[in-house]
């Protein structure tokens, strides 16, 4: 085989391989769904690479602020400020005490570690406030979103309402994100959480602006923060022990794994690596089936001329008038309207395989003709052999170069209609293609707003391009070693 | 001038073929649906809304022009009759304008923006290929890579890029025909819209030029190749015949040929260009209508832009085989 000294034809091979590398081992590259996972970071987070660029160095990455998530070792407690301390005497009795206890001794067997602070009961008045501090440092340009929350378990012999506040203070002010009241002596443990996208937050940061953006204000600077979480046991409750097993502050950040995120902070790089499946998915199966069909239409009507080839050919020509592209956005409108039970993705193969053999056929044709009247043929022929025979035994051999180039063209046609289809709106949406990434990507493309999303928009059309080109490239060069007419001439 | 009788064949053969198209619409619009789906072909005429936005006389007509409540066999003459008479029925979206007027409309638009980008990309590739036949090396393998880079970037993409860089970012070219039509009162007229319409234009033009000349390129380089290598050439050579003029009256006329006769099929893909060309740059031709009217599952308009871009082609085919038998008599007696 001369094509594989052919040096673009390995390049092309090289480049396939590449790509269908990426599709095989998907899973190992990328453990996000490309679909489901939204909200990995912030909408339109550009690559994490990126930060060596000028422009995106100090966006923040995805970052938990409380060291270890909350007290997961005995030693995590030196991170705190309690206020009141250790050990200070409530009411002249018993004092309050902050203690670390193992996974094995926590409550309602959550068996995480915990802080345990032990609360005497309170007889003055107004109770006993605690508030337990932690400071973080933020050093990066405001965030789109961020979510703060504790984890915990009160115990009390009697049921009481026990008001809880998180508060955050820094160089862009002092802000309460979250006021909450929850019951005691409910025995299982309680979440707390505030998102800066809620509404509850925007309500208590923001009051007269129900469409603020929360996080560019509380975390508006680059400093030093502390977030606090108060607790307010009411005067007249009895001992009480609070349980805390996590305290969180989660930034989402703008920049993000190795292609960022899109509209909906979901990760390119899966929808890219996932993508490539179906583009050559689409891309072989479609060629496939249409050169298939030019096949048969082909050497029927060159082997069998007359009558059969002018019908045939006839009817090759009155598709060859009609735009690919219209009718097959014409036959998914029918057959989507029609409530046909077929995957939408199965279906796009099925028509770009079944209209685009035309051109193909004709090329087919024209060589079954020639063949047909090679001498071998022609004896075989006089011999009585049967049609068929002659097809299998001695035409369809002589015509595998042909074939084969054939294919190659087809392939990369079928892959530039499958992401024009999906540029327009028609694709699965179980599944991602590099197609259906570029038709998402325009909008903010062309959106003064968002800037242009290179990170995004940029990868799935170089990756159609490359596939394209490489296939290109081996067609050309089997076409080059099977059509001896365009062997170099001197 | 090629004989009359040619082009009476050719002439029949096109309204064969318009005929054999109105068969494939009836087909996929009105007989599958309903044979094997139970879609009532009503459903593509009026729209199920139609009871409370549409005049009932309006109903009335339609249903009497395509004989909508009736047996098959008359709904299918009177379909082939009103798509031959250009009775398309009433866009479903607002304002229920006859669909003929749309076209009507639009359909100048892309006939300018595809007859003009054809004709340049077909000279600008064909030369480009000779240049490429005769010069092999370095800029043979530059041309022909280039061809490659363009028949495997998405269109969209090289569009949705010229609109970033040219509209959005520099601010060059209008965002979309609507864009540059209008100013603050109201809309252009006379020449200043001309002006503002080919100013619309340019960018889906580039588009769909780029996408295009390539082809051209690769089959003329391809033909040539094989011209130059022939016994007629050489024969000129030897003659002693200036290198410039042999390629010019020898090879360069024998090598378009081919370039003729795909035209006809470069007219179709190059449509098929035109709709993502047009959306892109919402450019309101017919391939945007197409695509609007998809989205809002406008059936009368749909059903007639399938069918008037099919007849563009078979035009356009038309027009390529009588100039060719012009160009080439030899296949006047095929």
């Amino acid at each position: 085989m001369k094509i594989l000294k052919n040096k673009t034809a390995l390049t092309g091979f090289g480049i396939i391989l590449f790509f269908s590398i990426i599709a095989v081992i998907a899973p190992a590259l990328t453990p996000e769904n490309p679909v489901n996972s939204i909200g990995l970071a912030s909408p339109l987070s550009v690559p994490a690479w990126a930060t060596v660029f000028p422009q995106y160095r100090s966006l923040p990455p995805n970052m938990q602020y409380i060291h270890g998530g909350g007290f997961t070792s005995a030693t995590e407690l030196s991170t705190w400020g309690f206020s009141p301390a250790n050990n200070t005497p409530i009411d002249g009795t018993t004092g309050i005490r902050y203690e670390w206890v193992n996974p094995s001794a926590s409550p309602a067997n959550l068996n995480a570690p915990s802080l345990k602070i032990i609360i005497p009961p309170s007889m003055s008045m107004g109770g006993t406030t605690l508030t337990l501090t932690t400071e973080f440092t933020y050093k990066y340009s405001p965030p789109h979103r961020f979510i703060t929350g504790f984890e915990l378990f009160i115990a009390n012999t009697t049921t009481t309402q026990i008001p809880l506040t998180i508060t955050i203070a820094g160089p862009s002010g002092n802000y309460t994100l979250l006021q909450q009241t929850i019951l005691t002596n409910r025995n299982t443990w309680i979440r707390i959480s505030a998102d800066s996208a809620s509404e509850q937050m925007i309500q208590q940061v923001t009051p007269n602006n129900p469409l603020a953006q929360v996080a560019p204000i509380v975390l508006g600077r680059a400093g030093n923060y502390s977030l606090s979480l108060t607790i307010v046991v009411p005067e007249g409750a009895g001992p009480t022990v609070v349980y805390i097993s996590s305290a969180s502050f989660y930034v989402y950040g703008s920049v993000y794994g190795v292609l960022g995120t899109d509209d909906q902070g979901r990760s390119v790089w899966s929808q890219f690596v996932y993508g490539s499946r179906t583009s050559l998915e689409v891309g072989l199966l479609a060629a496939l089936l249409t050169i298939a069909l030019a096949t048969l239409v082909g050497v029927t009507a060159g082997y069998y001329t007359g009558i059969v080839d002018e019908a045939l050919m006839r009817i090759n020509d009155i598709l060859l008038s009609i735009p690919v592209l219209p009718f097959l956005l014409v036959l998914i409108l029918v057959i989507d309207i029609s409530n046909v039970k077929i995957d939408l993705n199965d279906l796009i193969i099925l028509l770009i395989g079944l209209l685009g053999w035309q051109v193909y056929a004709r090329a087919i044709r024209s060589q079954s003709l020639s063949l047909r009247e090679r001498v071998y043929v022609q004896a075989a022929r006089t011999l009585g052999v049967k049609p068929r025979v002659i097809i299998r035994r001695h035409i369809i051999p002589h015509l595998t170069g042909l074939i084969f180039a054939l294919l190659a063209q087809a392939v990369p046609t079928a892959i530039l209609l499958q992401a024009a289809l999906a540029y327009l709106g028609f694709f699965d949406p179980n599944i991602f293609s590099w197609g259906r990434m570029l038709g998402e990507a325009q909008a903010y493309v062309v959106s003064p707003v968002s800037g242009f999303v290179w990170w995004w928009f940029l990868p799935p059309g170089v990756a159609i391009a490359l596939v394209s080109m490489a296939f290109i490239l081996i067609g050309n060069a089997l076409n080059e070693e099977f059509n001896p007419k365009l062997r170099e001439r001197t | 001038m090629p004989e009359l009788s040619y082009i009476l064949r050719r002439l029949g053969y096109a309204i064969l073929t318009i005929f054999i198209i109105a068969n494939i619409n009836f087909l996929i619009f009105q007989l599958v649906p309903q044979a094997l789906l139970n879609i009532n072909p009503v459903y593509f005429f009026v729209p199920a809304s139609a009871g409370s936005s549409w005049p009932p006389s309006l109903i009335l007509q339609v249903e009497s022009t395509l004989g909508l409540n009736q047996p098959w066999d008359i709904r299918y003459l009177k379909y082939i009759e009103a798509m031959f008479t250009a009775h398309f029925g009433y866009s479903f979206q607002a304002g229920h304008q006859p669909v003929s007027q749309i076209l009507a409309e639009y359909a100048p638009r892309t006939i300018l923006l595809i007859s003009t980008v054809l004709i340049a990309s077909a000279i600008t590739g064909s030369l480009l290929g000779a240049k490429a036949a005769i010069n092999r090396g370095k800029l043979d393998k530059l041309l022909q890579l280039t061809s490659f880079s363009t028949f495997s970037l998405p269109d969209f993409w090289i569009g949705l890029m010229l609109l970033f860089l040219l509209s959005v970012k520099f601010h060059l070219f209008p965002i979309s025909l609507s864009t540059a039509e209008t100013t603050p009162n109201g809309s252009y007229t006379g020449l200043n819209y001309v002006i503002h319409l080919l100013w619309a234009m340019v960018l889906p033009w580039v588009t769909l030029f780029i996408v295009t000349f390539g082809s051209y390129l690769v089959i003329v380089r391809n033909t040539m190749i094989n011209v130059l290598a022939e016994d007629y050439i050489r024969m000129a050579k030897v003659r002693g015949i200036p290198n410039r003029l042999i390629l010019r009256k020898y090879a360069m006329r024998n090598s378009i040929l081919p370039v003729i006769s795909t035209l006809g099929i470069q007219l179709a893909k190059t449509l098929t260009g035109a709709v993502i060309a047009e959306t892109v740059f919402s450019f309101q031709g017919l391939g945007y209508t197409l695509f609007v009217s998809i989205e809002n599952q406008d059936f009368p308009t749909v059903q007639a832009i399938f069918f008037i871009v099919a007849v563009l082609v078979v035009l356009g085919n038309l027009l390529v085989d009588i100039t060719y038998s012009m160009i080439d008599p030899r296949i006047r007696f095929r």
